[in-house]
């Protein structure tokens, strides 16, 4: 009787013993496929693009106080294709200081334009309005224009088409 | 009540899972399963794998000429964990090939496909042509020089078939040749098409597997009636009987199975790890000097049209590989004995061993096969550079040794007296530094620029030598080789070496000319087996990359530049 009950602890220990050979087997093959397969998914929250710098002209090119839009082509990276595409900035000069603003109004993305009757920036879409400095003066848009990092290199002017958000 | 069981009674009675778990986890199996019975649960576990690293794969890849290539190298080079997620994916399709035939072997030598599991057995073999198809079309999809020459060996195999070869051929091709109709024809076939097909096959393999249940081990002189009827019965009480005296399936046999994947997956992820996959040089149609070789598990096919004369090469090509199929399809059929010990069987297993020991002599002989043509990997950078100066058109304006647009100077003529700083600036900007120039800023990226510069350096014969470099070929090269007119004639006039060789294949040939030509009579000069050091090497490889046909002969100044 006693022998009986002691056989099928064991079988019954070997069975528990089993299990757990086997799903450990599967929690660490599973873990060592699902850990890279992760990490490459969500990579492009690991992977930051790499700045562009472009010439948008010489200083001397913008008068004071007067929006100007420039065109420029960049050429850049987007994961294995090198693509060249035409892109384009506003450029204010504010005595020393230059802005540089995103061609797109913050509200939902239109091309806005100058009006130079007024002195705003005038978006076509839901009469956003903004001031030479980019700041909203009227209409939806949530936040001030976007800036563009921009840096002055002996007489160039050089941006990062990387849109900033301000305030 | 506990809540487990609850939940447990909650899905039962909406969809009968006691019963499911019955018939697949706790059914019984015969004793003394060994651990060869568990490649069929490793072959189920890495065709998970690859699908699973496939699918992820899938997502950076574009199945086109002009990007796929690029596409393979950004998840080797840059994207997150891609080298180890590629790594599995190309290792793990090794070891399905390996391990799927290993699978095969065993059923047959334990006499598994005999009565009554031919089903099982013709599913199998259908399997293993997919798995093969799998990595057929998937060696194709890098678009590298070992993908591309590859496949079109692999084509041409096809095209052998008597009467309808050329008629396969150009429908595996998608056309009259490699390009970019047999890419994405191989990638929907890889990824969308051999997928569903294995999925079907699999599922039916698995039902036959659990419906006929797992063989049990053969026994020697098995006593079985002379009467198939009978015979047939008697087999199959014993295996009821042999079943039910078994252990359930979970967990006796799975924790082997889940051991048997546990150590094939660490030997998969160890070789991604250690051994990540190559990148390899862009497929290149018009390149001759590479040497076409399959992966290693077609390498016998490969090795066996070898001995075939040209008039029976569809007889090694096609003819017996079909054979083959065809025999393993039909092999439960062509002997319908039920004796399934291996030593009851001597002249099947005779014969599968000797398959066996062929094939893997062919294998190896294919890959210890002298490879012809010299081959040397192109420095990545010149690579890059060339394509991105392709892609720019620059020889609109320029000339290659004669070839092209007249505007601006001959790049491989041009004896620019401008080290890479110039040539950095000249390309962010060339009126900057050279001012009036015509040649257009283009907003090159860094990494583009690098690749232009060593592009440049390698059409100029690979960048500046010393003056000593002259010296040092005519003192250890003329007593075998002339040189503009001067020097011994047991090798090759070098007067216009430049204009066949890029200094990187000279380097190499110079430091062992065996390793590119096995034919070569020519000497090692690395140090100690030869009287050169690395850097003397290089210096005389870049003096005799500029000896051209025409302009740089007789003025081989160097290092002013």
């Amino acid at each position: 009787m006693s022998q009986v009950s002691a056989g099928s602890e064991v079988v019954a220990s070997r069975r528990q013993w089993l299990s757990r050979c086997f799903w450990s087997a599967v929690a660490l093959v599973t873990a060592g496929i699902v850990g890279p397969l992760t990490g490459y998914f969500v990579g492009p929250l690991l992977r930051r693009r790499a700045d562009t710098r472009v010439r948008l002209g010489a200083v001397s090119d913008f008068t004071a106080d007067r929006p100007q839009r420039v065109e420029f082509v960049l050429r850049q990276r987007d994961g294995w294709v090198t693509e060249e595409g035409r892109h384009a900035a506003w450029v204010v000069r504010r005595g020393a200081e230059i802005l540089v603003f995103d061609p797109r109004c913050t509200h939902l993305g239109c091309a806005y334009h100058w009006h130079a009757e007024t002195s705003q920036f005038l978006c076509p879409c839901h009469d956003g309005l903004y001031d030479l400095e980019g700041r909203v003066v009227g209409g939806p848009p949530p936040r001030p224009l976007d800036t563009y990092a921009a840096t002055v290199e002996g007489s160039d002017l050089l941006v990062v088409p990387t849109p900033r958000r301000r305030g | 009540m506990s809540a487990r069981r609850a939940l447990a009674d909650w899905f039962d009675e909406r969809l009968g899972t006691r019963a499911i778990n019955q018939a697949l986890f706790a059914r019984k199996i015969p004793g003394g399963v060994g651990w060869i019975y568990t490649l069929g649960s490793v072959s189920l576990f890495l065709f998970v794998l690859q699908a699973a690293t496939g699918s992820f794969l899938a997502m950076n890849y574009a199945p086109t000429p002009d990007h796929a290539f690029d596409s393979v190298r950004f998840v080797t080079e840059e994207a997150p964990m891609g080298a180890i997620v590629r790594g599995l994916h190309v290792w793990g399709a090794s070891a399905m090939v390996l391990v799927v035939a290993l699978h095969m072997l065993r059923t047959f030598l334990t006499g598994s496909y005999k009565y009554p599991r031919e089903a099982t057995w013709v599913t199998g073999i259908l399997l293993l042509l997919v798995v093969l198809g799998f990595g057929f079309t998937g060696y194709l999809l890098p678009w590298n020089e070992k993908a591309y020459w590859a496949t079109q060996v692999g084509t041409t195999i096809a095209e052998q078939a008597p009467f309808v070869g050329p008629s396969i051929a150009r429908v595996l091709r998608g056309g009259d040749e490699l390009g970019a109709q047999t890419l994405t024809r191989f990638y929907a076939l890889h990824v969308l098409l051999l997928p569903a097909v294995i999925l079907l096959l699999v599922g039916f393999h698995l039902f036959a597997v659990v419906r006929q249940g797992i063989s049990a081990p053969p026994t020697r002189r098995e006593d079985l009636p002379a009467d198939t009827t009978a015979a047939r019965r008697t087999v199959r009480e014993r295996y009821q009987a042999q079943k039910e005296a078994g252990a359930s399936f979970y967990p006796y046999s799975l924790a082997k199975d889940a051991m048997a994947v546990l150590l094939v997956f660490a030997i998969v992820a160890a070789l991604a790890w250690w051994y990540p996959p190559e990148v390899g040089d862009i497929a290149d149609p018009t390149e001759a000097s590479f040497n076409p070789r399959p992966e290693w598990y077609f390498l016998f096919l490969f090795q066996l049209l070898k001995y075939f004369p040209g008039y029976l090469e569809s007889v090694a090509a096609v003819v017996l590989p079909s054979l083959a199929v065809l025999v393993l399809l039909a092999l439960p059929f062509l002997d319908p004995r039920l004796r399934r010990h291996p030593l009851d069987r001597p002249v099947a297993t005779g014969m599968s061993l000797a398959a066996v020991v062929a094939l893997a002599w062919l294998t190896v002989a294919g890959a210890r096969s002298p490879q012809v043509s010299p081959y040397v990997a192109r420095p990545r950078q010149v690579e890059d550079g060339m394509r991105i100066a392709r892609g720019l058109h620059c020889e609109h304006c320029h000339s290659v040794r004669g070839q092209g647009g007249l505007v601006g100077p001959d790049l491989a003529l041009a004896k620019s007296a401008h080290d890479d700083e110039w040539m950095r600036a000249h390309f962010q900007n060339p009126q900057a530094v050279v001012p009036g120039s015509v040649m257009p800023a283009m907003g090159l990226l860094d990494s583009e620029i690098d690749g232009l510069i060593a592009y440049v350096d390698e059409l100029r014969g690979g960048g500046p030598y010393s003056e000593q470099a002259a010296r040092l070929t005519r003192r250890y090269c003329s007593e075998c080789h002339r040189i503009a007119g001067r020097g011994g004639d047991k090798g090759a006039d070098l007067s216009a070496i430049g204009d066949a060789r890029t200094r990187s294949f000279i380097h190499r040939y110079i430091e062992d000319p065996k390793s590119l030509l096995t034919n070569s009579r020519m000497p090692a000069f690395l140090a100690p087996e030869g009287p050169l050091t690395h850097a003397q090497i290089e210096d005389i490889a870049r003096y005799l990359a500029a000896q051209r046909s025409t302009a740089s002969r007789g003025e081989p100044s160097g290092d002013g530049n």
